[in-house]
């Protein structure tokens, strides 16, 4: 197919039906009376084998004038044709966002996408093809192929489910993937952040359209109390005020009805106490452009609790670290195993599961620190820790404990280490805490039952199974599983076994819905439910959806030398058919 | 009569006064006259003797041969007759083809050969086509007093002679008009015309629309005596072919016309003025 350089210019396509036309008038059958139909005689002879349907016959001469307009028309055009050995491979990165999903089927921006690439495809051609899906990672649909039509088994696999895209990623892959020589073309829903694309052959396709969506972007579960509270939060990521409707199920319960009316880009936040052995909630809304950002599910989170084995001797310290233990909530009725010890003495606790929380013995005359206290806020152990204004009390000498391997410091004042971790070689955390209660005044502060809740916390989540049960999309699931393996049962109740030789894995989640994931064996089966949540708020936004153009697939320079123009032999042709009619004309007039 | 017409008659009568009709040689039949009649009659020019029938007339008796042979001979005489001048007008409707000048030149010509008849002491009986052939009223009278001749019969002129034909006067002359357009073999029309006649005279007078096809493109072509209708994209074939096939018919009524003892010749009605000279050719008119 030839580039067209002047599309104005099919404006003089309307000269074509305009001979006809003047053809038409001038040649329609003009009514002659005559004497007698006797002298054509022959004529109607040839027409007894039956009557047919008469239309004007033209003179070759129009058929000449008509092929001479239609040249001069595509002359006007100014079609080029591209050169064999200009030819450069094509990359094209599609946003696979649930967002190209949003309207009507058949005039989504995937469908209005994929018709875009057509046209290009069918408009010239590469030197190689190859897709690439921009989700929250970039992602190969499938090798590089030398000819269009081999991409049809990879676009199915442009399934649209992301729920985030990040097209530099991706524009950054189709950079190394052909070294910058490649044309690369963006099929989105959205124009570039930035007016200057990056370097390089980028031609950028957004085809979306701003649409009414409303859509979750926060759904959280929590136990409190004896029962659990629940959180939806619900969005208007239109352009314009909307109205949707919110209900909230269980099972065939319905929990939550309202009907919301909402400006742009204002959310509306439900909190509803539910009891805990409630099952999942489901909450849904109304139609609107984009469905799949309009569910959401809770189920019932786990209630993970440790079991402590108190070991200290010193009588007021025990009692402190009962009660702060208990404020926590998150100690377990028994202790039996232990899954954490707490103790002063010098040897590592008994148990297989059992992680140590050391007191370190205290000198008579321990020295009171009042900073500066510098913490490794990356550790779980110091999440929402805040030390300004206290006093710890601690041995000036612990110094020489850090210079024993595998020990690392979480929280020092100074160069004096405060708490200090050691992972054994059993996988079990070894901590050691210096602290003299009687020099401190971090147990009267909110950081001390906060430093136990992390440490009871983190414990926690080494146990087997699930760190948390609601998921948004998108994030991480980490498992524990009970012995070397574990079954996925994914939404549509498909299974699939993985195995997990080193301990923890990532679970394989790629679509909303509520997964059941078990391990371990039949007399101890450890089988957990968790939901994973559409909730990707700048995804779900379709105000900015927008249909433009940017870049170019190199500068008009670039493209005389990589396109021929045809107008030379348009002209020729064109000149040689006015020669021909010129003939016809006099050869007509010299007859008559 | 309407007034384009009767001033075609008028125009006729007026060029007819230039032209006698120019007589056959043969002797004619005809009521008492001026011309010599192929019977016996009361001339002074001697045709035959033959024996004295009764009721012969005593006065032709001739007394010196009964004289001689004691038999009475009577002596006769050729007969002296008018002339007499039939003219056959087809007034078909293809004879009134729109937007030419042959309804308005057949009106002329007839005139014309009435007033030539009348300059060469004629009579004359002016026949037309319509249900059949039917005189013309007052058709002895000068043209300018003729009754309307009703263009645009829907019968052709063979049509009509089959229904009721012309009676024609024996031995008198005889001239057809026409445009010759219908179909069939012209020689059966042609005989029953030329029988009993002294001369037949064939004028096919045509539209120059006739006698030369349309310009080429698309035409609708309609008949004026049938209004069947024919659409055809006329080329140089096709022309060609047209031309071929007028020729081909004129060639089979001038084989019939020798057959017959007819004289045929083709008149185009808008050259009316310049083609007289034609008509003197085939001896039918000559100066008066």
């Amino acid at each position: 197919m030839p580039t067209i350089t002047y599309p104005l210019a099919w404006i003089a396509v309307i000269s074509l039906p305009l001979l006809a036309a003047i053809y038409f008038l001038r040649h329609r059958f003009r009514k002659q009376p005559v004497s007698s139909l006797l002298l054509w005689q022959m004529q109607k002879e040839s027409r007894e084998g039956g009557r047919r349907f008469e239309t004007p016959k033209f003179p070759p001469v129009f058929f000449l004038e008509l092929l001479i307009l239609a040249l001069l028309v595509f002359a006007a055009l100014g079609p080029r044709w591209q050169l064999p050995h200009t030819t450069r491979p094509l990359i094209v990165v599609l946003d696979d966002s649930l967002s190209m999903t949003a309207g009507p089927t058949g005039q989504q921006p995937r469908d209005e996408a994929l018709k875009l690439l057509n046209e290009i495809l069918a408009e010239r051609n590469f030197a190689s093809y190859q897709l690439i899906a921009a989700g929250a990672g970039p992602r190969l649909l499938g090798n590089t192929v030398p000819h269009p039509d081999q991409l049809k088994d990879q676009i199915p696999l442009w399934t649209c489910t992301a729920h985030a895209t990040d097209l530099d990623a991706a524009l950054a892959l189709a950079r190394n993937l052909a070294g910058g020589e490649a044309d690369v073309l963006v099929l989105t829903d959205h124009a570039p952040a930035a007016t200057d694309l990056p370097p390089g052959r980028i031609r950028w396709h957004a085809v979306g359209q701003p649409r009414v969506n409303f859509a979750f972007v926060n759904a959280a579960r929590t136990p409190h109390g004896e029962g659990d509270r629940c959180l939806f939060e619900v969005a208007n990521l239109s352009a314009r005020a909307a109205t949707n409707t919110l209900r909230v199920t269980a099972g065939q319960q319905v929990v939550y009805e309202k009907r919301l009316l909402l400006e742009t880009n204002r959310t509306h936040r439900v909190t509803l106490p539910v009891p805990a052995t409630m099952g999942t909630l489901r909450a849904e809304l109304g139609g609107d452009a984009l469905a799949g950002d309009n569910r959401a599910a809770l189920v019932r989170p786990r209630r993970r609790q440790v079991r402590v084995q108190m070991s200290v001797t010193d009588t007021n310290l025990a009692r402190l670290i009962t009660e702060t233990l208990a404020s926590t909530g998150l100690r377990a009725p028994t202790n039996q195993p232990p899954e954490l010890v707490i103790h002063q003495s010098d040897s590592l606790p008994a148990g297989r599961e059992a992680w140590g929380l050391r007191f370190a013995p205290m000198p008579e005359k321990a020295e009171r620190f009042t900073g500066p206290f510098v913490m490794d806020t990356g550790h779980p152990l110091t999440r929402g820790l805040t030390l300004p204004g206290i006093v710890w009390g601690a041995h000036a000498t612990a110094t020489n404990s850090l210079r024993t391997p595998g020990h690392l410091p979480i929280i020092t004042a100074g160069n004096v280490p405060l708490l200090t971790t050691r992972t054994d070689r059993r996988q079990r955390e070894q901590l050691t805490l210096y602290f003299a209660p009687d020099q401190s005044t971090v147990q009267d502060t909110p950081q001390w039952p906060a430093l136990f809740w992390n440490l009871l916390s983190w414990r926690a989540r080494a146990q087997a199974g699930l760190p948390e049960a609601n998921l948004r999309l998108g994030a991480e699931v980490p498992y524990r599983p009970r012995g070397k393996s574990a079954t996925l049962t994914f939404p549509n109740k498909t299974e699939k076994k993985l195995d997990a030789p080193a301990g923890e894995i990532q679970l394989p989640v790629a679509q909303p819905g509520v997964y059941t994931v078990a391990s371990g064996s039949q007399t101890n089966r450890l089988r957990e439910n968790f939901a994973i949540n559409f909730l990707a708020g700048a995804e779900s936004n379709l105000s900015a959806a927008t249909t433009g153009k940017w870049g170019a697939w190199g500068t008009e320079e670039e493209v005389r030398f990589e396109y021929a123009s045809v107008l030379p032999y348009l002209i020729l042709l064109a000149l040689a058919g006015a020669l021909a009619h010129l003939w016809m004309i006099a050869r007509q007039r010299g007859r008559t | 009569m309407k007034t384009p017409f009767r001033q075609s008659l008028i125009d006729g009568e007026r060029a007819g006064m230039r032209y006698a009709l120019c007589l056959p040689d043969a002797p004619m039949s005809g009521t008492r006259g001026e011309r010599l009649g192929r019977r016996a009659g009361s001339s002074v020019d001697f045709q035959d003797y033959r024996e004295y029938q009764p009721g012969d007339d005593l006065r032709h008796i001739d007394w010196n041969a009964y004289a001689r042979s004691n038999q009475l001979i009577v002596k006769l005489h050729r007969e002296e007759v008018q002339p007499h001048l039939d003219l056959i007008l087809d007034t078909s409707a293809s004879m009134n083809l729109p937007d030419t000048d042959k309804p308005a030149a057949l009106h002329q010509l007839a005139a014309l050969l009435a007033t030539a008849a009348a300059n060469a002491r004629c009579s004359q009986a002016l026949w037309m086509t319509g249900e059949g052939f039917q005189r013309v009223r007052n058709d002895t009278q000068p043209p300018g007093a003729w009754g309307d001749l009703p263009m645009g019969g829907a019968r052709s002129f063979e049509e009509a002679h089959g229904l009721l034909p012309p009676r024609l006067r024996r031995q008198g002359m005889r001239v057809i008009i026409s445009d010759l357009l219908w179909p069939g073999d012209p020689l059966p029309t042609l005989r029953k015309l030329s029988e009993g006649a002294a001369s037949l005279h064939v004028i096919q007078l045509l539209a120059r629309t006739d006698a030369t096809p349309p310009e080429p493109g698309n035409v609708q072509l309609q008949d004026t005596e049938t209004g069947e209708l024919l659409s055809i994209y006329i080329d140089a074939t096709i022309e060609q072919t047209y031309r071929d096939t007028l020729r081909r018919l004129q060639q089979s009524w001038h084989n019939a016309c020798k057959q017959t003892g007819a004289q045929l010749t083709t008149l185009i009605a808008e050259d009316l003025g310049k083609s007289l000279s034609a008509l003197e050719e085939i001896q039918l008119l000559e100066p008066a």
